[in-house]
């Protein structure tokens, strides 16, 4: 197994938030897909610390399972379905696609917002109770 | 008589008796000359009786011409919407006269005269009534007559000239429309070229393209036929093929040497086009690019994929934008080559977050591993004469790495636990930790050690995929 720096869903998040908000001559055409891949990796890593506190063991699941739980676990189908979506749409820009093009910052936002909404919807659950997301 | 013999007598014999009655020296001078006296007289008379006789008879018969019979013209006059039956039967009454003579003629004609003047005065003034009515009916129309006639006339005067001037007009038209499609002759035919080469296994076949219609409304005709039945182009063709027949209309058109533009600028042209057809438009552009500059903009690598495999000669920009429609532009030349330009961006550029290079690098390193398998195995299989479709459904069913690492190695999606043997004997030992660094470090980031020398490595990698056959 390979040993992984530590960063929090949200460094990931921030990261790729300013990647995409900041024009920078350095960054130049390689931010959205790189914006990409750190927003499915919050989306993941927060998943994983949700398991780990509160169910451990899902984490080691496959993401489909770990999703189709969230739907039962966050007692909140509107918010589970968005984060499925979230997590394919990202996995497609993660992967190569045929024909494809790089993700545009209009689908980045919508896919971060999601992100966003599932860290908020967990920090408010410690009661077993779901909060509805702030945006 | 007698008395003119008696004077004859006395003048041959002399005086003697009367030879009548006898009286003695009756006939002397003094009764000669009292005789002839009387004789003279009496001649006189007669006369005067004879010219009497004769103004009674002259008188007569012009009372008796006066009473003709009834004009045929009466007979008539029922046609014209006239009542002429006491007319009619008085004249006949007054024409009777005509048989009559002397008193009884004068008689009657005095008597039926005033009868028949009546009924002719008054058939006279019906007679002009309707006359008036009439000419009243007649005088619009004829001042309107007048007004119109001499128009007419000049009309009839120049109908040998709109004669010629119809035929003229004809032959204008005609000539026009035949000028015209003389003009779209060549057009035509490279038309039907770029119809070939655009429509891959379309059932459609293009026959024939003609104009019609005149001023105003002007058409193409598009004769087709569906498997050999004859239709209407846009009553059977898909989208695509649509969007093709538009191109292969457009494009000869656009790039006519009377055109003053020596380019073409063409917005996605691919929409709703399958690959096979894309690569049919890349030759199609790439014929046009000899003389001209074509300018594309699409929305997928579709057209580029096919331009990169066919080998032509083009230049590729991505055009990607930021937010507040910050526009940046850049060459790319493979999506494979373009993923491994970012990662070294990456790790190159000092004052990029440390987390962004360390958990983007490895997930683009495997997308440039994945586009290369990508490319090789659709060249290979296109090659071989695979469908398009075919080749693409092999992508959508195995899009994880390893088994694009399979096929492109092996041809075999299902080879995927021989991939790590081969590559170690292929390339080298140390790949086997690349691929598995960018399918892991894609999730998880990149563990430290030397990113750089990663990069390169997968970029070795890349190459080497690239060259396999």
């Amino acid at each position: 197994m390979i040993e992984v720096t530590g960063y929090t869903p949200e460094d990931l998040l921030d990261t790729a938030r300013a990647l995409i908000s900041r024009p920078d001559a350095k960054a130049k055409g390689l931010w959205s897909r790189a914006a990409a891949h750190l927003c499915r990796q919050a989306l993941e890593a927060s998943l994983q610390e949700l398991w780990k506190a509160r169910l451990p063991g899902l984490e080691k699941m496959s993401l489909r399972a770990q999703l189709a739980c969230l739907s039962t676990y966050l007692d909140n189908d509107a918010l589970a379905g968005r984060i499925a979506y979230t997590w394919s749409a990202l996995s497609r820009a993660c992967y190569h696609q045929t024909y494809e093009l790089a993700p545009t910052s209009v689908e980045l936002e919508g896919w971060m917002e999601t992100v966003h909404d599932s860290f908020v919807s967990q920090a408010g659950m410690p009661a077993g109770k779901h909060s509805s997301p702030t945006r | 008589m007698l008395l003119q013999k008696a004077l004859e007598l006395h003048r041959h014999e002399g005086d003697g008796d009367c030879p009548v009655c006898g009286q003695s020296a009756a006939l002397d001078a003094t009764w000669h000359r009292r005789a002839e006296e009387e004789a003279e007289a009496l001649r006189t008379e007669a006369e005067v009786a004879d010219e009497a006789h004769r103004q009674l008879r002259e008188a007569e018969q012009t009372a008796q011409a006066l009473a003709q019979p009834p004009p045929a013209a009466l007979s008539k006059a029922a046609e014209l919407g006239l009542d002429a039956s006491d007319t009619e039967r008085a004249w006949s009454t007054w024409h009777e006269a005509a048989t009559l003579a002397g008193q009884a003629l004068a008689e009657v004609l005095e008597a039926r005269a005033p009868v028949l003047e009546e009924a002719v005065e008054h058939l006279r003034e019906q007679a002009q009534r309707s006359l008036k009515e009439r000419e009243d009916a007649w005088r619009p129309t004829s001042l309107a007559l007048a007004e119109w006639l001499p128009g007419a006339r000049a009309m009839l005067a120049e109908a040998e000239t709109v004669k010629h001037l119809k035929a003229a007009e004809d032959w204008l038209r005609h000539t026009a429309t035949q000028i015209r499609n003389e003009r779209f002759e060549p057009i035509k035919e490279e038309v039907k070229q770029i119809w070939s080469l655009l429509r891959t296994n379309s059932h459609v076949d293009l026959d024939d393209v003609t104009f019609e219609g005149k001023t105003t409304s002007r058409r193409v005709n598009l004769e087709v036929t569906v498997d050999g039945t004859e239709g209407v182009a846009l009553g059977v063709m898909s989208q695509g093929e649509l969007h093709s027949l538009a191109l292969s209309l457009f494009l000869p058109r656009a790039s006519l040497d009377a055109s003053p533009f020596r380019f073409l600028v063409i917005d996605d042209p691919v929409q709703s086009m399958d690959p096979a057809r894309v690569d049919g438009l890349a030759r199609v552009l790439d014929r046009k690019a000899k003389d001209r500059q074509v300018v594309v903009f699409t929305h997928d690598d579709r057209l580029p994929e096919a331009v990169r495999r066919l080998g032509i000669a083009a230049k590729i920009l991505e055009v990607q934008r930021r937010e507040g429609s910050v526009v940046e532009l850049r060459e790319v030349r493979s999506p494979a080559r373009q993923y491994l330009d970012d990662a070294f961006a990456l790790v190159h550029t000092e004052d990029l977050p440390k987390i962004a290079k360390e958990r983007v690098v490895p997930g683009l390193c495997r997308q440039s591993l994945e586009a290369a398998c990508t490319d090789v195995v659709r060249r290979r299989r296109l090659t071989r004469g695979e469908a398009h479709d075919d080749v693409e459904k092999l992508f959508d069913e195995h899009t994880k790495l390893l088994p694009r690492l399979a096929l492109a190695l092996f041809d075999d999606p299902d080879k995927a636990g021989d991939v790590y043997a081969s590559l170690k004997n292929r390339f080298g030992p140390w790949q086997i930790e690349t691929v598995k660094l960018c399918n892991e470090g894609a999730h998880k980031g990149f563990p430290g050690g030397d990113p750089r020398g990663f990069v390169r490595n997968v970029e070795k990698l890349t190459n080497e995929l690239g060259k396999l056959s």
